[in-house]
């Protein structure tokens, strides 16, 4: 068998399906991720630890 | 020579004897020659032993080799690393780090306003749950409103304003956009200011709109709703003098009697309906009521009927004033106005079961005073004013509430104020449209050539969340913020006020509806703050609000106060009703003609209206009866596909007048013959990527000018189209038994069912059938301590799904899309099976929960080869995700079929990975791992939850009890159907459901040994077999 | 001449290859086992702070600067206003409390290289093993006596179970309070 095609034929073979693999990953993708986005707590909204508790009767 | 001649005479001479070839035998010279040199002629030409050869010598390799590997070291970080932890500068005092708060809050995704908390953590609104105090819901919302956090983060939210131009939409600044429009507002003129928007529910909201009103005077305000009670309302206005109707006290009632009347799925407010109705249910206090449905196609509130009927809509007005007349002419009633109706005829002519109608008169008859007739709102008004006659006759006011009313802050306005904008626009004579957080671009019927007039009015502005089929239309279209984002309040109920609090700052640039017109009302773009609506609101409810409540704390008290309860209560008289004033009640009787084929259109139980098609967990929640998802489809029965000569898929075209439209056909049992009933709210366009291509737009078949109700068209047909198009329905998939054998589930004991009559004679008809002593291969493990069970109350569950989508926000559970559903690779780790028994005209409905199981002795547990699935010693079957390498022999072995696998990374797959993007990693609930491809994954008991309330009975010092734990099911599930604690907890409420006479085991005779009890349904009818 | 090379190839080298790649990944697998998990790791901090000095000579509490480690999961680590509390006034020319303060002015969070760290998959929670009476030291090793802090744990999932195993061995003062450690999956995996 001849050596030198038997590893080119392999690494081809590699990079062929790396790439492949590639493709739909990266360029057909819609990005949805826009600018960063912060999140901050309303210092005027009253919060509550527990779930059944009122406090005006 | 003398060598040669040695040579020559040992090898040229060899010894006669041994020669290896005929050439030495011969002498051949070259032979002779060539055994001289090692090699043959021409071998070793091209080996040069200097050329050919690396120039790296050996030495030099191996210092090459060693030199990249330090190198290779040394320039990688330390493994070691792991990252930084970074807190906060400065910590807001009401974040504790892992740690959940609450937010009292009220939802605005209907009209209905139920009060919610808001989960958050670190600041992020994970998780939406009802509010327990909440009068109206009292601790429940509906699936809709549990998906609605996805709106909050939806990738595709609009985040910035816009502008048309002439290439679709620009970026605009707030700045410009507001006085763009101030501009054109100030400049209208006599020309009319057109303000569409869905029911205002908030007082306050009403203000500004009324401040709006007074700084711009020819505003005219337009408030509809694609299903509304217009209709019922009417009636009741020709009936009492006012079109406030009252709520129901569905929870007294003994006899329930439903007219096309679906009020267990999407009328009113059907959280409150099946809280109430489930309360008429009890097997512990053994008091149930009996349910009659009449109705053209089956609803969610046909499947939980004692008895069905099927009655085309238009006959139901025929049926009231039968049954009205016969009542009178059996003496219960008195009332000469149905004398030309027969109800003998009635039942003949419209194929109904003699045996039933019989059963309903005398319950009517029987119960006078504790039963209720409840037409639809997709009745006409003769028929409410017919059941309204017959429920005063018969005492059934008793049932109306008079502790609450509804309260109506603004009629919406009728089809004939629409026609008169429209009109309007029609002749120049409007300046400005303003749509607040509406679409009538889709929801107006077509007739009315909506689209087409907004492009004759100068200034359209649009103010929604995302984009939308109306926006595209518009100059400007201005993003909201969501519900969580916003202040505000809302009154539906005589009794309470509802606070709205926004519980995250908007995580665009975007702003409250409210907001926006304050800054328009005061003409300077300049005013808008952050806070300018909280203030108004604030100052509203010193001055008009406060006074009202008759308070005896301060207002800032009572302010802070409401805003952590999520309400206040006022103290204000409910509803009395007089009697009807029969005379001038115009009774017209509706023509039909049973033939005919007759189109209903539905709210959808998934999208609502449409306004959450964008929304991937509702599109891909089951339909409560077909269990269809990512789509719509013309119901009909078997009957009426025969005749057509249409199997499931094929596609139909459906056509009423002029006005066509093209879809797939399912056949439903239990529908009437010759009706088409279809759900609106699909074919959305311009809605986002989920919602775009996902069903038909049934909109186009609406009338402006109906004949008969805005949503039965009496003159459809339907003709079969050619086509296939595949409807992606669950129920299939988890199908094993062989369609050729009926009533499988009944065989197989899965559905175990009994009536009331039965119940009360042998209470333990149940347990007869239970499997005696199972032997088993293994000691069973004896559970002492703490056992997590769950019982499941098959006399509750409406098969309405709230439990599905509050498991998956609770869960993390991807959307997988219609593709793979027709794989049957949907990931709810709960699934709601529906069987039908009987016939397909009339079928028996049955409807299971369907989760793990946890079984003592799993199936599951046992074969998987790398152990990824163990037992707790507290009864749990544990999944390990980090394990699992995706044998898959689990759910092979699973006899319930409740293993759902990762074929893909879901999140990567659906929608070219739609939910990876970042900002929907705000919404996953931290206790629960988020799954990738590979691993299988199911219900877990929440065991997040569970470890949750260990840790703070730790924290305590308390042992912890069965009843610290909630599931996310249980907690979402209106009428309380699902119970879950610890089997050995002998004074709790789950004890009794566990050991209830009722209860059984799905597949017990397997020997599984489930730990999910269910208690069997009663069906309350006259006999004593089904 | 091909086959036999390839044969020799095989036969010979191939085995001897791989035993030598088994052996010494196995030997050096278990030498560096307690480094690879991070025993001994002790980064350098952006600011130089010395538990040292508050937690030992000074005796604050642990609870003082991580006060979610009884309530919650995660211990938490304190932010910078915390340190503020007394660094307004204390020491506040040792150019270590300038570099605090200036991340404090500029509402910057102080970025630590953190050193215990369990995987994503294992959901640890603090506040049972606190609440229970563990203390910090258990686990965390003699903090109070560390300039730097160092993970003194493997923290692999042997030595909690470990632990959990033999609890009654390794905390005899807490024998009444505590019983031995769970063993089941889901109490940390989920």
């Amino acid at each position: 068998m001849d050596r030198k095609k038997f590893f080119l034929s392999a690494s081809l073979a590699a990079a062929g399906i790396a790439l492949f693999k590639y493709i739909p990953f990266t360029s057909a993708r819609k990005n949805f991720d826009s600018k960063k986005v912060e999140v901050k707590i309303n210092p005027l909204a009253v919060s509550r630890k527990k779930v059944g508790e009122k406090n005006v009767g | 020579m003398s060598d040669n001649r040695e040579v020559n005479s040992i090898q040229n001479n060899p010894d006669p004897n041994y020669w290896r070839s005929f050439e030495e035998l011969y002498r051949n010279e070259k032979t002779l020659k060539a055994r001289h040199h090692e090699f043959a002629e021409g071998v070793t030409d091209d080996f040069d032993p200097n050329e050919n050869l690396s120039g790296i010598s050996r030495r030099k390799f191996l210092a090459l080799l060693g030199a990249s590997a330090a190198l290779a070291g040394v320039a990688c970080s330390d493994y070691r690393d792991k990252g930084e932890i970074v807190p906060y500068n400065v910590k807001p005092e009401e974040i504790i780090l892992g740690r959940p708060n609450f937010y009292a809050s009220t939802c605005t995704a209907c009209a209905n306003s139920c009060g919610i908390l808001i989960k958050t953590r670190e600041g992020r609104p994970i998780k939406v749950d009802g509010n327990p105090e909440h009068p109206v819901n009292q601790g429940k919302i509906c699936a809709k409103g549990q998906a609605n956090i996805l709106n909050l983060y939806d990738p595709e939210r609009l985040q910035q304003p816009l502008k048309k131009s002439s290439t679709g939409f620009d970026n605009i600044e707030w700045k410009k956009a507001d006085s763009d429009i101030i501009a054109s507002l100030s400049m209208a003129g006599s020309k009319e200011i057109a303000i569409v928007t869905h029911t205002i529910t908030s007082p306050t909201f009403l203000k500004v709109l009324e401040d709006f009103k007074a700084k711009f005077p020819t505003t005219k305000i337009y408030s509809y709703e694609l299903f509304n009670s217009s209709a019922r309302n009417s009636a009741w206005t020709k009936c009492y003098g006012s079109g406030n109707f009252p709520l129901i006290k569905w929870n007294e009632a003994k006899v329930i009697l439903a007219l096309e009347s679906d009020f267990l799925g999407v009328e009113g407010n059907r959280v409150e309906n099946s809280r109430m109705f489930a309360e008429g249910r009890d097997v512990n206090s053994k008091s149930f009521n009996r349910l009659y449905v009449i109705e053209s196609s089956m609803t969610l509130t046909g499947m939980n009927a004692d008895y069905r009927m099927r009655l085309k809509p238009e006959a139901q007005f025929a049926f009231v004033m039968s049954l009205i007349n016969e009542l009178n002419r059996k003496g219960a009633i008195s009332a000469s106005i149905a004398s030309n109706y027969s109800l003998d005829e009635f039942v003949k002519k419209n194929n109904l079961d003699k045996e039933r109608v019989n059963h309903l008169l005398n319950d009517l008859i029987a119960n006078k005073g504790k039963a209720i007739i409840h037409a639809g709102d997709l009745m006409p008004e003769n028929v409410h004013i017919a059941v309204n006659i017959l429920n005063e006759l018969l005492g059934n006011k008793n049932l109306y509430r008079t502790d609450s009313a509804s309260v109506n802050l603004l009629n919406l306005s009728s089809l004939d104020e629409v026609k008169e904008l429209t009109d309007k626009m029609r002749n120049n004579q409007v300046a400005v449209v303003i749509h607040l957080d509406c679409n009538p671009v889709y929801h107006f019927p077509n007739d009315l050539n909506y689209k087409e007039l907004l492009t004759k009015v100068p200034t359209v502005v649009t103010l929604t969340e995302r984009m939308n089929e109306t926006a595209q239309f518009s100059s400007y279209i201005l993003p909201l913020n969501h519900n969580f984002e916003s202040w505000g309040d809302s009154k539906t109920r005589t009794g309470v006020i509802s606070l709205q609090q926004p519980v995250i700052a908007p995580l665009h640039n975007t702003r409250q509806k409210e907001s926006i017109l304050l800054t328009w009302i005061s003409t300077s773009p300049d005013t808008y703050t952050e806070t300018l609506y909280h203030d108004f609101l604030m100052k509203n409810w010193e001055t008009n609000i406060y006074p009202t409540l008759k308070s005896r704390i301060e207002f800032k008290q009572l302010w802070f106060g409401a805003l952590h309860d999520g309400f206040a209560l006022t103290n204000e008289a409910g509803q009395n009703f007089s009697s009807i004033n029969l005379t001038g009640l115009n009774l017209t009787e509706t023509k039909f003609n049973s033939e005919a084929m007759t189109l209903v259109l539905r709210e959808s139980y998934q999208v609502g209206d449409g306004r959450f098609a964008n929304n991937g967990w509702l599109q891909e929640l089951p339909h409560p009866v077909s269990k269809i998802t990512w789509d719509n489809y013309a119901a009909i029965s078997h009957n009426t596909a025969k005749a057509l000569d249409v199997q499931n898929d094929d596609l139909v075209e459906v056509s009423v007048g002029d006005r066509k439209l093209t879809l797939p056909v399912f056949i439903q049992a239990g529908n009437a013959d010759n009706t088409i009933t279809i759900e609106l709210g699909y074919g959305r366009e311009f809605s986002g990527i989920v919602a775009s291509g996902v069903g038909f737009n049934a909109n186009t078949l609406l009338s402006s000018k109906p004949e008969f109700s805005q949503w039965v068209y009496t003159n459809a047909t339907i003709i079969k189209a050619g086509g296939k198009y595949p409807l992606a329905s669950t129920q299939e998939h988890h199908a094993f038994d062989n369609p050729r054998i009926q009533d499988l589930h009944l065989k197989r004991h899965i559905i175990q069912e009994g009536t009331v009559a039965l119940y009360e004679k042998k209470s333990d008809f149940i347990q007869e059938h239970r499997p005696k002593e199972l032997e088993s291969v293994y000691t069973p493990f004896q559970y002492n301590e703490m056992k997590w069970g769950m019982a499941i109350d098959l006399n509750k569950c409406l098969g309405c799904g709230d439990c599905i989508v509050a498991c998956n926000v609770e869960n993390n559970v991807p959307v997988v899309g219609k593709d793979q559903v027709l794989k049957s690779r949907e990931m709810q780790w709960l699934r709601i099976d529906r069987y039908y028994s009987g016939s397909p005209d009339d079928p028996r409905v049955s409807m299971q929960p369907m989760l793990c199981q946890h079984c003592d002795q799993a199936p599951c547990e046992n074969v998987c080869p790398v152990v990824a699935t163990t037992h707790s010693p507290d009864g749990l079957n544990q999944m390990v995700y980090n394990r699992c390498v995706g044998t898959r022999y689990c759910s092979n072995n699973c006899p319930y079929k409740v293993r759902r696998f990762n074929f893909f990374n879901f999140r990567d797959h659906f929608r070219d990975g739609y939910q990876e993007s970042s900002i929907l990693t705000l919404m996953f609930n931290p206790e629960v791992t988020v799954r990738s491809r590979g691993v299988m994954e199911k219900c877990t008991f929440c065991v997040q939850r569970i470890e949750e309330a260990r840790s703070e009975a730790a924290r305590k010092g308390i042992p912890i009890k069965g009843t610290d734990v909630k599931t996310a099911c249980q907690e979402a599930c209106p009428t309380n159907a699902i119970h879950f604690g610890d089997i050995n907890g002998k004074d709790s409420e789950f004890y009794k459901y566990r050991n209830h006479e009722l209860g059984y085991y799905v597949l017990e005779e397997l020997n599984v040994r489930p730990n999910v009890t269910y208690i069997a349904k009663l069906r309350n009818i006259h006999t004593e077999e089904l | 001449m091909k086959k036999s090379l390839l044969d020799y190839i095989l036969r010979n080298r191939l085995p001897l290859t791989v035993f030598i790649i088994i052996s010494s990944f196995t030997l050096t697998y278990f030498v560096s086992r307690p480094e690879r998990d991070g025993v001994g790791y002790t980064p350098v901090q952006p600011i130089n702070y010395s538990h040292k000095l508050h937690a030992g000579e000074m005796k604050i509490d642990c609870k003082y600067c991580h006060t979610n480690v009884d309530k919650s999961r995660f211990a938490g680590v304190p932010a910078v206003a915390t340190c503020m509390n007394c660094h307004t006034v204390a020491r506040k020319d040792r150019p270590e409390i300038i570099k605090l303060t200036q991340y404090y002015r500029d509402g910057i969070p102080l970025p630590w290289k953190r050193i215990h760290k369990v995987p994503d998959y294992a959901y640890f929670n603090h506040s049972v093993h606190v609440n229970k009476g563990i203390d910090c030291t258990a686990c965390h090793g003699e903090i109070t006596q560390m300039e730097k802090v160092g993970q003194m744990n493997s923290f692999t999932m042997g030595s909690c179970l470990n632990c959990h195993r033999n609890a009654h061995d390794k905390f005899p003062e807490l024998k009444d309070q505590i019983k031995k450690g769970p063993e089941y999956c889901s109490a940390c995996h989920r």
